[in-house]
């Protein structure tokens, strides 16, 4: 199977999704270069215990000045990894779990060069997603999964937000964009909207100036949500895996 | 000298870009920018979008063009935009045939994938006899121009030899292809025990796919036929759809709905019982049918198009008319016949040994020297 790095930003995750993330990690990829952008909690001996993350700490937090610089950094140290594959997720992501049987089988090729994913933001719980406007999982891929080739240059988008998990030159990679579906439980906790819209709406204003429409939607009082349908893996991937 | 060959198509990614269509007819784009390649040919492709620039496979270009209408069923905009910007091409290849309208590379091939008019909304695009009438004239000039044209298939070269007899000599007939050191049957002692046959329909959710048909009659076995279960391998045209599917796919216990890179499509086969293939309209010689034939399926489809270059009725699969019931009676049939399913799937294999990757080389490269 193909050599995949995973790469995770991680920040006072603890008592959130890591557990989850980090158990499916160890069974997706061969390594888990995590950064850790100045926990104030027990994230640190956390990810220390899974065997396969390699632990980098940074003592200023960046993401909320400068989230390019964060990602850029990951980068270059997962990269030192020499991976054929670098999977960007972030500490409250998870794949479906048909992906753990059939996310590898995907990589053994040569016709692409990234793979993308439609990513499902779950909303106040774990059950439903929301899909208006640009929340919408239906009508956007986001590629998730690259193949690294030393000779791109590691340039990142200069925007402190919104600047991709990826440098810019791994744009328009030939891509595979898979039926695997990814969960983010980013807001799956109510009680957090109010503080990470207020967190989004200052830095939409120092970037663009404005509120962005989508930033507004957070505290939106009309909002479409539909049911996280769970779905089994066709059963012959599991035959194969045991052939 | 490397030759600079420029390819135009009308579709390879949507125009916005965003999505690449999955389809036999963008496979086999692939595999001939490979054989180019491989005959050390620099290639450059070009298709209908809003001005990006992406790559087809790693390293080969594909430009987007703009381009809004299609009057008679023709891009004479794209043609003209490719005629001007890929001027320093040594050749052409007009990856459908209508864009080799109204002008045209002097050393040229066009490439029909199958007979397209068959569709029914041909008649909603074409709604007078005026309109048919310069459908025709354009199409007629389109395959005159290039100096070649290659079909997937022997109906498109039978519709044209009775409507413009002339017309056929520009006509070779290469057949689409399977790769049969990837395609190939698993000794069916060696895979696990499943409780269930494996039906399969690994085509594009469309209508002209029979996906309607498809969908009905496994709403239909999964009451009846317990024994079965039913896989729909293959992305639709728009996003709904696909959110459709999975819904629906989701809410019955042995119907699923995915799709596969081509290179794991192989593998599903092996694990595959029966394919469905029920085609309505607008096909070649299906990449999917040939597949599944190489890989000992028992193939059930449909006359329509070039199908019948590769199915006997009867010996290498199972001819039906494109309807609901006809689909459900012959998967029925095969359910409870594993005799005949092994003696189609044994003689699809045979059939499919004709249709060989390394054939298919050999023929486009001899079209390809003439020309180029």
């Amino acid at each position: 199977m193909a050599h995949v790095i995973s790469m995770l930003p991680v920040r006072n995750e603890a008592a959130r999704w890591l557990r989850a993330t980090l158990e499916q990690l160890s069974i997706l990829t061969d390594r888990i270069v995590v950064f850790d952008d100045a926990s104030a909690d027990d994230t640190a001996d956390f990810c220390k215990s899974y065997p396969k993350v390699r632990y980098y700490r940074g003592d200023i937090p960046w993401f909320e000045q400068n989230e390019a610089e964060l990602r850029r950094h990951l980068w270059e140290l997962a990269t030192y990894e020499n991976p054929e594959w670098i999977l960007a997720l972030d500490a409250d992501e998870l794949f479906e779990e048909r992906a753990t049987l059939e996310l590898p089988w995907l990589l053994n090729q040569e016709d692409y060069d990234a793979v993308a994913f439609r990513i499902f933001d779950f909303w106040k719980g774990t059950e439903q997603v929301r899909i208006d406007g640009a929340w919408n999982p239906w009508n956007r891929f986001s590629p998730l999964l690259v193949r690294y080739d030393s000779t791109l240059s590691p340039d990142w988008m200069a925007q402190p937000i919104h600047c991709g998990r990826f440098p810019l030159s791994y744009r328009d990679r030939v891509t595979f964009y898979s039926h695997l579906r990814v969960q983010h439980f980013g807001w799956a906790r109510g009680d957090e909207h109010l503080k990470k819209y207020l967190f989004y709406r200052e830095r939409d204003l120092a970037v663009y100036g404005a509120v962005q429409s989508h930033t507004e939607s957070v505290l939106s009082s009309s909002i479409t949500l539909e049911p996280w349908i769970p779905m089994p893996s066709p059963g012959w991937f599991s035959e194969k895996e045991h052939r | 000298m490397k030759k600079r060959i420029a390819i135009l198509t009308s579709n390879h990614f949507e125009p916005s870009g965003a999505r690449q269509v999955y389809g036999g007819a963008e496979r086999y784009g692939v595999e001939l920018t490979k054989l180019l390649l491989d005959m050390d040919c620099d290639v450059e492709w070009w298709q209908v979008g809003d001005n990006w620039n992406k790559e087809i496979i790693p390293g080969v270009p594909i430009r987007g063009v703009p381009e809004t209408e299609t009057p008679y069923q023709t891009m004479p905009h794209l043609n003209q935009v490719f005629f001007e910007q890929a001027v320093d091409a040594d050749g052409a290849i007009y990856f459908v045939m209508y864009l080799a309208y109204p002008t045209v590379f002097p050393n040229s091939i066009s490439i029909s994938h199958g007979i397209y008019w068959d569709h029914p909304g041909m008649d909603k695009f074409l709604p007078s006899a005026l309109d048919r009438q310069e459908w025709h004239r354009r199409l007629q000039l389109a395959i005159g121009g290039v100096r070649s044209v290659v079909s997937v298939d022997t109906a498109t070269i039978n519709w044209v030899r009775a409507t413009w007899p002339i017309l056929a000599q520009k006509f070779s007939y290469v057949p689409n292809f399977v790769d049969l050191n990837s395609f190939y049957p698993q000794n069916k002692e060696s895979r696990s025990p499943h409780p269930r046959l494996r039906v399969v329909f690994p085509r594009r959710a469309t209508t002209v796919r029979g996906i309607n048909e498809a969908g009905k009659t496994a709403l239909w076995l999964t009451e009846s036929h317990t024994d079965l279960e039913f896989h729909f391998v293959g992305r639709a045209h728009d996003d709904n759809m696909e959110r459709t599917l999975t819904t629906w796919a989701s809410s019955h216990d042995r119907i699923f709905y995915y799709w596969l890179p081509p290179h794991l499509m192989a593998e599903l086969y092996r694990f595959s019982d029966i394919v469905w293939i029920p085609t309505k309209s607008s096909e070649g010689t299906s990449l999917s049918c040939l597949e599944a034939m190489a890989s000992g399926c028992a193939v059930i489809t449909t006359a329509v198009g070039g199908l019948c270059d590769l199915i006997q009725d009867g010996y290498s699969g199972l001819l039906i008319e494109p309807t609901a019931r006809a689909l459900a009676d012959a998967t029925k049939r095969l359910a409870s016949d594993p005799q005949l399913r092994e003696r189609l799937g044994t003689h699809a294999r045979e059939v499919a040994e004709t249709f060989s990757l390394d054939r298919w080389h050999s023929r486009w490269s001899e079209v390809i020297t003439r020309v180029f």
